[in-house]
Formats: structure tokens, C-alpha cells, sequence
């Protein structure tokens, strides 16, 4: 079985037309030959949340990072981590994925000085989880829940084993798992209806966190994709059925065209998609399983074949130029 | 998502039976759950993984599918089930209904029962164990994921029993889960037992009331992640209890375990002297374990003693200690101080008397039994402030006076509520105090 993975985020129409950067962010990790981590966060992007892009980043770093740790702390032992998953995936997973982005945004803010200031996260001290100290001080100048509010940021992340599949989410966006079946949700999220969501910088955020653990497809099922897209792809649809007939064609075109064709041509598929939709920011993330394809299949192999060609197509134009030219 | 099992897919049983396959439900560590249909009902399957469907535990199963159910709360192994071609096997068991809710939505707040319901769903549970355990078995697998209960009524049902298995065995199907294993069992030091099984159902029921583990504390807290070796330290090695009243070094950090100092002081002080002496000397002494009976001993005077605020109507537990030592009992939602209304002392047990409370079995004759009335608190039409206790026993009961003078209180009769006044109920006496 070879798996291809890739993930981009594309910046809204809405957002070039005001000139405002991409606060969506996106991560692929291969942990091993039997583990790949995918994170996406959507960086709240409003005037409330001038930082969120950096919060999006942080907050795809810490789901990659905290699962690259519990794998490693498990040892290979599938049956104990799966049971682990299962079990504390509700609970002490998202605490901790909570706590680690809110410290880790703390010590981005402190360090790039940015306003209001903030204590040390990292110092020994009282602090609690919103970094306020036992008498319910602050450390620093400003108060930590209002900045975790500037970095504010939904969060999706996927663990896919050779065995089970470990899904997250935190706010809005999609997780689907698409094969010759269907569309199918890895993971039903606690959503808001409007334009709200839960995030990461809400006190108590992992209380609406959302998670499934399921098995791998399994070999019979190949070949089948899973892929995560922050709200702004959803949006641009007119209904979910839209939305998931697109997942579908994306699939069907890596069935047939080969995966990297699909990766290549992703960003500018999404871009014209926010354009036509909703203009928000769109981060899709896809890894693709498969029995056939190889080294020549991935993404980077397939972008230099093509500058490779490019190149010679120019070449040769320019010698037939010469040859032209030579020949008037 | 899907399952192994394609929907529409027929299985065979044991008892002759066949089943369809619905629906994929969930996946857990051993296998996967799908809702099967046969003879017209639904039943839950639980189909095990290449690596979890061995002979012993198809051994194990059917032992306990010959051997029935030992509380109705329990979702019992009901019937073998196969694929046809397939060494594959599972079990059916019956269906949860939707409205039972897990305690990870507790303490997600998305489940809001009332403090009676939950009294009444850890009454429950430990009953469940306690009948497990007096037949001579262990559950081996005590966690928030295999519990689930009704938050209007706590009723309460316990899933994934197929790890039951006898006290002594030498199959260990499973260890427990992470954080609930006893410490004995996180250091390899002892096999799951009803021991372990004690432990588990302490940190349960600490989870239950507290919403926090009993471990928990600052020193969880300050870690970044909580890895294997972290977990062995924290819930194995060196285990400090969160309210350990000779340990300071664990206790709840604010902001991250809120919870744990929200509810440790708004329950009685024998809850907490319960769950100290589990988590303090039974830490490394299993025998000195706080047992089932004590528990439900506990718990029934809990779901027997509570009365509401008369100023805002918030749910407040009578405390026998606050008594003692002239404490007043204040409302934990609006501050208000109250007077407890009449108590009634029967032995060990205790029943506040107020209007349409129940007197039940357990009351009277300490049989664990909280569902069958046989009193009940009521008005007298003439007067509502005075309350008399009704007798639904098929027993006479005599009313004591405080002059010494005796009635005979028959079926459907009552007996005044009056301080220094009392009520024999042939084997024990109620004292209104």
C-alpha cells in the first residue's frame, strides 16, 4: 500500500481583495511506515483576532507534536495506544492539546512582544491554565483569556495507522473519508449554527472537542482518501451534498489521474473556489492511500517532472526559434 | 464510518438464531460495536478483532452467556455470534437507548442530572458490583468509557462485560484502563482482582461526584505531556490522593482541575472520609479498600438526606458532621444558612423528612434495597405543616411517644413527625431527632 500525502492552504478571495493575510494553517507529518498525522486549524480572522494566523499555525504544531509523542510513548504497542485513544481521546487528549497551545501561544506573544504584555509562560511560578496565579493575579500586564482570544483558531487533526484512525476536532471544518462508497464523516463535530464556532482560546475548550476513533478501511477498500478542509471549503458549497459531490470528483480525479495531478492542481481548484463560494481562506488536507503509484507519484516528484518539462518545452522552442530565425 | 461488517451481512449463533447487521456504531480497543437485528429486535454486537478473538475469550464468553446476568445493569453476553467462512466471532447483547449518557458528557457538562440521580446512579453501580463481586467474579475493566446512565432517572447500565471473569483465573483478558488500573496493577505487581475492581470503582465514583480524577492534582498539571512513564509515576509508582490530609503536594491545581475544589467540600464528610481512606492507606494496602457496602451505606443516607435551599431551591446534602460540631448548613449556590428539616435515625441510617420522601426497604432492614417503599413522608390535609410517616410495610409498626405511650401504626396509616418521638419497626427503631 503507498500513501500520499498534502496539504495547502489558499488564501480567501475576500481575503485578497482586503489584503488581509492567510490566517489558515496546515501540517503533514509521516511519523513512521504505519503512521501519518494531518492537522488543519482555521485562524478566526476577524479584527477581534488580529494574531489568529499564528494561533492556526501553533495550533497544527501542537496536535502533530502531541501525537508523534503519544505514539512514541506507546512504543509500537497498537492495542494499548488504541485503547488509550479510545478511552482518554474525550478527555485528557484534548485537555492537553488545549493546555500546550495556550502555553505555547503565551511564550509566541511574550517573544514577539506583541501587545498587551504577558508573564513568562515557561517560568516556575503559581500559574494556572488561563495563567493566572493563585490568588487569581496576574503575572503579567495583560490578562492571558483576552489573549488567547488574539490568536483565537479552530483545530482538525487526523492519526491514520495501518490499524485504526484517531480523529479530532475543535470548531468547525470537515473530516471526510472518501472511497468507491461514498463520502462518509470520520468525526461528528459539536457545531454552532451561523458563523460562530467553538476554539482553541475559549476557556475550557476541550469541552467541545469532538473525536472518533475507527478502524483503517483496510486493504479491500483501497483506494481511499481521507481529507480535511477548514469551514471556508463547506462554505462555498450551496449544500452539504454539493460539498461532498466535490470530495468525490477530487477522489474519482486522483483515481484516475493519479493523485499528484490532483495535488498539483489543488491550489488552484481552491482558489477558484473561494472566489466562486464564500472568498474565506480554504485549507484542504489529503492523504491518499492506494495500491499502485510510487516515488514518481508524489506531489514534489510529480512538480519537478513537470518543471523538467517545462524546461525542455522552452528549450526546444527557443532551438526551434534559432532554427526558424536561421532558416528566414 | 464502516465497520469490518458490511451492512445487511447474516450471522449465525449459537442459540439458532440469525442476525443482520444494521449499522456500525463505534470501534473500541477489542473490537467494533454494530447494532444487529433478529427476530424482529435490536441488539448490540460486539465484534472482536483478528488479535482479540481468541479461544479463551470465546471460552470466557460463553462461560458467561451459560451463566446470565447478575444485575439488570449490566449489558450482558447474550449469544454467541459468527460469520459464515470466518473464525471471526462476537457477541450480542441488548441495545442502549439513546437517552443514557456517558460520565464523559458529564463532565463535558453536556449531561446536567440533578445530585439525587446521581447518588442514585452510583447507588446503582456499585450495586451492580457489589452483585458481580458477591458471586465471585471481577469486572477487570472499571471506567467512565463502560459506564452510562439516565440523567432523569439514574438508572445506569454497564457495557463491555465480556472481560468478567472469575476471582483467580489465569487468563487476564485485559488489565484496565489507563488511570484506573489500581497502582498494584500499573506497577505489574498484581493481576486485576476484586481489589483492583475496588479501586476502579473509587476513582469511578470520584469522577462521578468530583469530575476529576483523585490523582489529578498540581503534579498532573505540570506536566506537558502525559506519556506512559508520566502516567506510571502519577498513577503507579508514586500515587498522591488530591486531598490527602497529610500530603499537600497534589492538590488540585485551580484553573485545571476547577472541578475537584468546586465539589470536594459540598458533599458529606463520610463521602470524603470514604474516598480518603481508598486513596490514602489503600493506596498500597488493598484489604483496607473502601468495600461496596460501605459505599452504599454512604450513598443511600446521601440520596436520603438531601433537602432543597428554601431560598433559591438548590439541592443541599445534610451533613451529620456539620451537627456535630454546631456547623450551619449553607446553601452552596446562593450562601442562604439553613436548618436541616426532622431527621429520622434508623441504625446507621438516616432519611431528612420531607413531604413525599420514601422510606425504603434499606431504611428499615439494611438489605441494599432503594427501590421498594414500604413509607412514606406525607402531609396531614388538615395541616401541611405537619408531617406524619405513612406505613406501605406489610407490617405493623408501633409509633413511641415522648411519654412513653405506644400506638400501633397498620398498613396505610401514619405516625406524627415529632422530635423525641419514635417508631418501632420491630427490628430497629426510627428516632425523629
Amino acid at each position: 500500500m503507498k500513501r500520499y500525502l498534502y496539504g495547502i492552504s489558499v488564501r480567501g478571495a475576500s481575503h485578497i481583495r482586503k489584503g488581509t493575510e492567510c490566517q489558515d494553517s496546515c501540517r503533514v507529518e509521516s511519523l513512521s511506515d504505519s503512521a501519518v498525522v494531518i492537522a488543519a486549524a482555521d485562524g478566526h480572522g476577524s479584527e477581534r483576532c488580529p494574531h489568529s494566523g499564528v494561533g492556526a499555525k501553533i495550533a497544527a504544531e501542537v496536535f502533530c507534536s502531541s501525537m508523534k509523542e503519544i505514539l512514541e510513548s506507546f512504543e509500537g504497542d497498537s492495542l494499548m495506544l488504541r485503547s488509550y485513544l479510545s478511552r482518554e481521546g474525550n478527555l485528557k487528549i484534548p485537555e492537553s492539546i488545549e493546555r500546550e497551545w495556550k502555553r505555547r501561544v503565551l511564550r509566541d506573544h511574550m517573544q514577539e512582544r506583541r501587545q498587551p504584555p504577558v508573564g513568562d509562560p515557561d517560568a516556575d511560578g503559581p500559574n494556572d491554565a488561563d495563567g493566572l496565579n493563585d490568588t487569581g493575579g496576574l503575572n503579567g500586564a495583560g490578562d492571558p483569556k483576552e489573549v488567547y482570544k488574539l490568536y483565537g483558531t479552530t483545530l482538525l487533526g487526523l492519526l491514520i495507522t495501518t490499524e485504526f484512525v484517531f480523529a479530532f476536532q475543535i470548531g468547525d471544518g470537515d473530516i471526510v473519508l472518501v472511497s468507491r462508497d461514498g463520502v462518509q464523516y470520520a468525526v461528528e463535530s459539536d457545531k454552532i449554527l451561523g458563523v460562530e464556532t467553538h476554539s482553541l482560546s475559549s476557556t475550557d475548550a476541550w469541552k467541545k472537542s469532538a473525536i472518533s476513533v475507527f478502524p483503517s478501511p483496510g486493504p479491500d477498500a483501497l483506494p481511499y482518501m481521507f481529507m480535511m478542509s477548514t469551514d471556508g471549503m463547506a462554505n462555498s458549497h450551496r449544500t452539504q451534498q454539493e460539498y461532498e459531490k466535490t470530495c468525490m470528483a477530487y477522489y474519482e480525479a486522483a483515481v484516475r489521474y493519479g493523485f499528484c495531478r490532483v495535488a498539483s492542481s489543488l491550489e488552484g481548484w481552491l482558489s477558484e473556489t473561494s472566489a466562486l463560494g464564500c472568498g474565506d481562506d480554504i485549507t484542504m488536507v489529503m492523504a491518499y492511500f492506494d495500491k499502485d503509484g510510487g516515488e514518481a507519484g508524489r506531489p514534489e516528484a510529480y512538480r519537478r517532472r513537470m518543471r523538467r518539462r517545462r524546461k525542455m518545452a522552452r528549450h526546444s522552442a527557443s532551438r526551434w526559434n534559432r532554427r526558424r530565425a536561421h532558416c528566414i | 464510518m464502516e465497520g469490518r461488517l458490511r451492512a445487511g451481512t447474516v450471522l449465525s449463533s449459537d442459540s439458532g438464531a440469525r442476525y443482520t447487521v444494521k449499522k456500525y456504531c463505534a470501534a473500541g480497543a477489542q473490537g467494533e460495536v454494530y447494532q444487529v437485528e433478529s427476530g424482529g429486535k435490536i441488539y448490540a454486537l460486539k465484534w472482536y478483532y483478528p488479535d482479540g478473538a481468541t479461544a479463551q475469550q470465546k471460552k470466557c464468553l460463553k462461560h458467561l452467556i451459560a451463566r446470565g446476568n447478575p444485575d439488570k445493569a449490566f449489558l450482558w453476553p447474550l449469544d454467541m455470534l459468527y460469520l459464515e467462512g470466518s473464525s471471526l466471532f462476537g457477541y450480542a447483547m441488548d441495545f442502549r437507548p439513546d437517552h443514557y449518557t456517558s460520565i464523559i458528557h458529564l463532565m463535558k457538562r453536556k449531561a446536567d442530572p440533578t445530585f439525587y440521580v446521581l447518588c442514585k446512579a452510583a447507588y446503582k453501580t456499585t450495586m451492580a458490583f457489589k452483585k458481580l463481586h458477591d458471586e465471585g467474579y471481577s469486572y477487570r475493566d472499571i471506567s467512565f468509557g463502560n459506564l452510562f446512565f439516565d440523567p432523569e432517572t439514574g438508572d445506569v447500565l454497564i457495557c463491555d462485560n465480556d472481560n468478567v471473569i472469575y476471582n483467580g483465573a489465569d487468563y487476564v483478558p485485559v488489565y484496565g484502563t489507563q488511570r484506573f488500573m489500581a497502582p498494584e496493577i500499573v506497577t505489574g505487581k498484581a493481576a486485576p482482582s476484586r481489589h483492583t475492581d475496588q479501586w476502579s470503582l473509587a476513582v469511578l465514583l470520584f469522577y462521578m461526584f468530583m469530575l476529576n480524577h483523585p490523582l489529578d492534582g498540581k503534579r498532573e498539571a505540570d506536566i506537558r505531556c502525559l506519556d506512559v512513564p508520566a502516567m506510571n509515576m502519577l498513577y503507579g509508582t508514586d500515587p498522591i490522593f488530591i486531598f490527602d490530609p497529610d500530603n499537600a503536594a497534589n492538590r488540585p491545581k485551580r484553573g485545571y482541575q476547577d472541578n475537584a475544589l468546586i465539589y470536594w467540600d459540598l458533599y458529606p464528610q463520610d463521602l470524603r472520609d470514604l474516598f480518603t481512606q481508598t486513596f490514602t492507606v489503600g493506596i498500597r494496602q488493598p484489604n483496607m479498600r473502601v468495600t461496596e457496602n460501605q459505599w452504599l451505606g454512604v450513598l443511600s443516607n446521601m440520596m436520603s438526606c438531601i433537602y432543597a435551599c428554601p431560598k433559591c431551591g438548590a439541592e443541599i446534602f445534610y451533613d451529620p458532621a456539620k451537627t456535630v460540631r454546631n456547623e450551619p448548613h449553607s446553601c452552596w449556590n446562593c450562601r442562604t444558612k439553613s436548618a436541616p428539616p426532622v431527621l429520622m435515625k434508623i441504625g446507621k441510617n438516616r432519611l431528612l423528612l420531607t413531604p413525599g420522601r420514601k422510606l425504603y426497604s434499606h431504611h428499615v432492614y439494611s438489605d441494599y434495597d432503594m427501590e421498594t417503599a414500604i413509607g412514606e413522608v406525607v402531609q396531614n390535609p388538615r395541616d401541611r405543616r405537619v408531617l406524619g410517616v405513612r406505613n406501605d410495610d406489610k407490617v405493623n409498626w408501633t409509633y413511641l411517644r415522648q411519654d412513653g405511650t405506644q400506638t400501633a401504626i397498620s398498613a396505610g396509616r401514619s405516625g406524627a413527625v415529632v422530635e423525641g418521638a419514635s417508631i418501632d419497626f420491630g427490628t430497629v427503631k426510627g428516632e425523629f431527632c
